[in-house]
């Protein structure tokens, strides 16, 4: 089965992966399900989830929380509150004193197979120690949830790799559906910055705050303004000359790269350094104007999508053909693409 | 407040060495929290608390070791405190507040350990075995810190999870969704059959934790006061603290006391503090001193070493005779009523009116720091005098920092500020022409701070034109000036 193999291959690869979806209903869950399900057996698990910084809005609209089946001698990583709406017979193993609208995040060991449901830290910082308390416990897999929220984004900055699952809960129109998974993809998998030294100048940056220009003999200015785009003003439009290099600390929006394209005719080419992709909030066809005009968008923190999978049906009935779908994926995208529903 | 109101303890020092100590439990803070003033009667109690107090100092620097684990193992107490009120309320525990139960015991019976190691048993430590409950919530004897609702409990349990069991091994093995569908529904059966068996243990557990109680408050109250004096005995050990002597005559008797607060502002500044001693008899001390003289500094050294004894804790002075005494009351014209609309001179009137309406026949410390500062010196000359004479008449300790002269009579101690006395100012003088520093400092350099007592009719030094003319006030002012002088 090429499915299997392939999830056992970043199984091997891989110590922690985390799952994140375009929009609800998009299969998020059977693939950690199905994931769940390959690693039985082989690896001892740790599960737990993030960015859902929406909890208590979840609680108000009452949506269920999917539940995920997890066998006998899982770690799971969750709020007091879930661990009670969970059916497994379970062992209570440690307190960690990060706490949630829900309840403090426990660690539990799953005594017996059943449902869980998973409610976990809502910060990067957090989930990290979450993610040393499960190694600490023997883990040698753990897989993190990403809700559907922007924010869940970060999840993948803090695991070694992540599963985008993509869908026709996201649109009714495929090309649309395509269209913005490919796009994600590229987004969420941009370029790493290689060179050793510029990163460790632009950590340097993203300290002290606004943002900063590094010219090619590796010389930094920090540039004061009281967000990114108003201290991209203070530059002067030759600097850019001898400095390609422009990082900026927190989020780069639109705007911002309109204004950084009036300076084109001072630049051939110029690279954008962020920390990482979660800080984006471009649109497409303002990205590619940017890579047009000789813009090279890149990350410190990178993320590695590692492969997609797909939900034909949406919610209400319809869907797409799961054949077309594929396809069109496929085609666009270069990362594997799996229907893991139609497998089951 | 009687014993100083939250700002003027913080302007003392006593809220910065509050929060210098190093109070590891939620139980030892509730301790530091209802701190209180011994009453006169329990003086043999302060006494106790102040050998209790020395001698875990020893320990502390004997059994470093031992000490070490023991705030460890303080580190890791959680509040279990509303869990005791729910037991109490008759509310039957979740597995999670099970789990912090057993861990509190677990942790305690750890501490009770390495706390029969140190020779420190005091009445107010009562410490009691975890056992009789670690009986059941650790029923299979493993001391791990985990926690879960055992089959050993109930017979009926293990029978029901055994049931689940068998129905989850079908349930992985099965591969037709119909089938699969009803394992499922009945599993969910199970699972409410399972949870029900739980919550009966659970009550069980909770029943029995209701019988002993009284062991899980006992230790809550004797980890919380292990970790206060602890605390305060670190907090001694790091600041030089003494015992000071309790006595039931009539003096405050404080040798080279100094106060770590002001340390630490003069740290920043690479100063020292340098230490003062005074005697206070029953009646009135007058403090004198030029500007600049730390005669303020003064006044809160005392008022928080003499606090600090009567809180039961050590203080900052290398000898200390101190009665246990009824108030400390602080004038000074930096009152906060000034900025309710009163001038400070206003403000001063409205609160000595107050002081003495509460002193009645009590015994206690009243400070007064350049009490009619903001009035005419005249008339606030005459307002200290008739103050102090006062103020003799009362059976208390009155002391007046002024730099009014005249106010000390016979029958007042009086202390100077040594301040510029023995400072040749020709010599003084030069040495600010030479140096690059900022002239304030090198003057603060050559003030002596320590406090001597002279004779009644002593003179307050008149340093002010020295001190002007060492600031670099404008030569042809001086000349003026000195016309005047003459």
């Amino acid at each position: 089965m090429l499915e299997r193999d392939f999830f056992l291959e970043i199984f091997e690869k891989y110590k922690s992966i985390s799952i994140i979806g375009t929009a609800k209903n998009v299969g998020k869950t059977t693939t950690l399900n199905y994931m769940i399900n390959i690693a039985k057996n082989k690896y001892k698990l740790g599960l737990t989830s993030i960015g859902r910084d929406g909890e208590s809005k979840d609680l108000i609209f009452s949506t269920p929380k999917p539940r995920i089946y997890v066998e006998k001698g899982t770690i799971i990583a969750t709020a007091k509150q879930c661990i009670f709406n969970s059916d497994i017979t379970k062992e209570i193993l440690v307190a960690t004193n990060l706490k949630t609208p829900i309840g403090e995040i426990l660690i539990i060991r799953s005594l017996s197979d059943g449902f869980v449901e998973l409610a976990g830290p809502s910060k990067n910082a957090d989930l990290l120690k979450i993610k040393k308390i499960l190694y600490d416990l023997n883990c040698d897999l753990v897989f993190v949830d990403g809700a559907v929220d922007r924010k869940s984004y970060a999840a993948p900055i803090v695991t070694d790799a992540t599963i985008l699952a993509t869908g026709a809960a996201f649109s009714h129109d495929i090309e649309e559906v395509v269209d913005h998974t490919s796009y994600l993809v590229n987004l969420l998998s941009l370029e790493a910055e290689n060179n050793l030294e510029i990163v460790s100048i632009s950590k340097k940056i993203f300290k002290i705050g606004a943002i900063g220009i590094i010219s090619s003999n590796l010389e930094m200015k920090i540039i004061e303004g009281i967000n990114a785009r108003e201290a991209l003003k203070n530059i002067k439009k030759d600097l850019l000359v001898d400095f390609p290099c422009i990082v900026v600390k927190g989020i780069v929006s639109d705007n911002f790269i309109e204004e950084l394209m009036n300076y084109a005719n001072y630049y051939n080419r110029i690279v954008l350094l962020v920390e990482d992709s979660t800080k984006l909030f471009i649109s497409r066809d303002v990205l590619s104007r940017f890579q047009k005009s000789g813009g090279i968008l890149k990350v410190a923190y990178p993320i590695k999508i590692v492969g997609i999978t797909i939900n034909p049906k949406s919610p209400n009935g319809d869907g797409f053909s799961n054949d077309k779908f594929l396809k069109l994926l496929k085609q666009n995208i270069q990362i594997p693409v799996f229907n893991l529903l139609e497998d089951s | 407040m009687d014993y100083l109101d939250d700002t003027q303890r913080a302007v003392i020092g006593y809220s910065y060495l509050m929060n210098e100590m190093q109070i590891h439990t939620p139980y030892g803070l509730e301790v530091k929290d209802k701190v209180k003033p011994y009453k006169k009667e329990d003086s043999d109690l302060l006494i106790k608390e102040f050998d209790d107090l020395d001698k875990l100092i020893d320990i502390i620097k004997n059994q470093s070791n031992i000490i070490h684990d023991i705030e460890f193992c303080l580190s890791k107490y959680k509040d279990i405190r509303k869990f005791i009120l729910q037991i109490q309320n008759q509310k039957i525990l979740d597995e999670v507040e099970l789990f912090e139960i057993k861990n509190f015991s677990l942790i305690t019976e750890e501490l009770i350990d390495l706390y029969k190691k140190i020779d420190f048993e005091i009445d107010k430590i009562y410490f009691r075995s975890p056992k009789p409950l670690l009986n059941f919530l650790d029923p299979q004897n493993q001391r791990m810190s985990t926690f879960f609702i055992c089959e050993s409990y109930s017979k009926e349990l293990a029978y029901i999870r055994e049931k689940k069991r068998k129905i989850e091994e079908n349930f992985a093995k099965e591969q037709d969704e119909q089938v699969k569908e009803l394992l499922k529904n009945e599993r969910n059966s199970v699972v409410i059959e399972e949870k029900e068996e739980e919550l009966r243990v659970r009550k069980e557990l909770t029943e029995k934790l209701r019988e002993n109680i009284f062991l899980l408050e006992d230790n809550v109250i004797s980890v919380g006061y292990f970790d206060f004096i602890l605390a305060k005995a670190n907090l001694a050990i790091k600041y030089h603290g003494t015992k000071p002597e309790i006595n039931k005559s009539l003096e405050i008797n404080l040798e080279d006391m100094h106060n770590p607060y002001i340390q630490s502002i003069l740290s920043k500044t690479k100063k020292s503090f340098t230490p003062i001693s005074i005697l206070l008899k029953f009646g009135v001390s007058i403090i004198t001193g030029a500007n600049m003289g730390g005669k303020t500094v003064s006044l809160h050294t005392i008022a928080l070493n003499v606090l600090l004894a009567q809180q039961g804790f050590f203080v900052f002075a290398k000898k200390a005779r101190i009665p246990i005494i009824q108030f400390i009351y602080s004038i000074s014209n930096d009152l906060q009523d000034v900025s309710k609309g009163l001038s400070s001179f206003g403000a001063e009137i409205l609160k000595i009116n107050e002081v003495f309406q509460n002193i009645k026949d009590q015994n206690g410390l009243l400070l007064m720091d350049e009490f009619g500062k903001g009035t005419n010196p005249e008339e606030g000359t005459i307002l200290v005098k008739t103050l102090s004479e006062y103020c003799q008449k009362l059976k208390i300790f009155t002391v007046i920092a002024t730099h009014y002269d005249g106010i000390p009579t016979k029958n007042t101690a009086h202390y100077q500020v040594i301040g510029l006395k023995n400072v040749n100012f020709e010599k003084l003088k030069s040495k600010i022409f030479a140096s690059q520093k900022n002239s304030v400092e090198i003057i603060q350099d050559y003030i002596d701070y320590r406090l001597e007592k002279v004779s009644y009719n002593s003179k307050v030094p008149k340093d002010a034109l020295n001190i002007a003319s060492l600031l670099g006030l404008k030569k042809d002012v001086i000349k003026l000036a000195k016309k005047y002088y003459n």
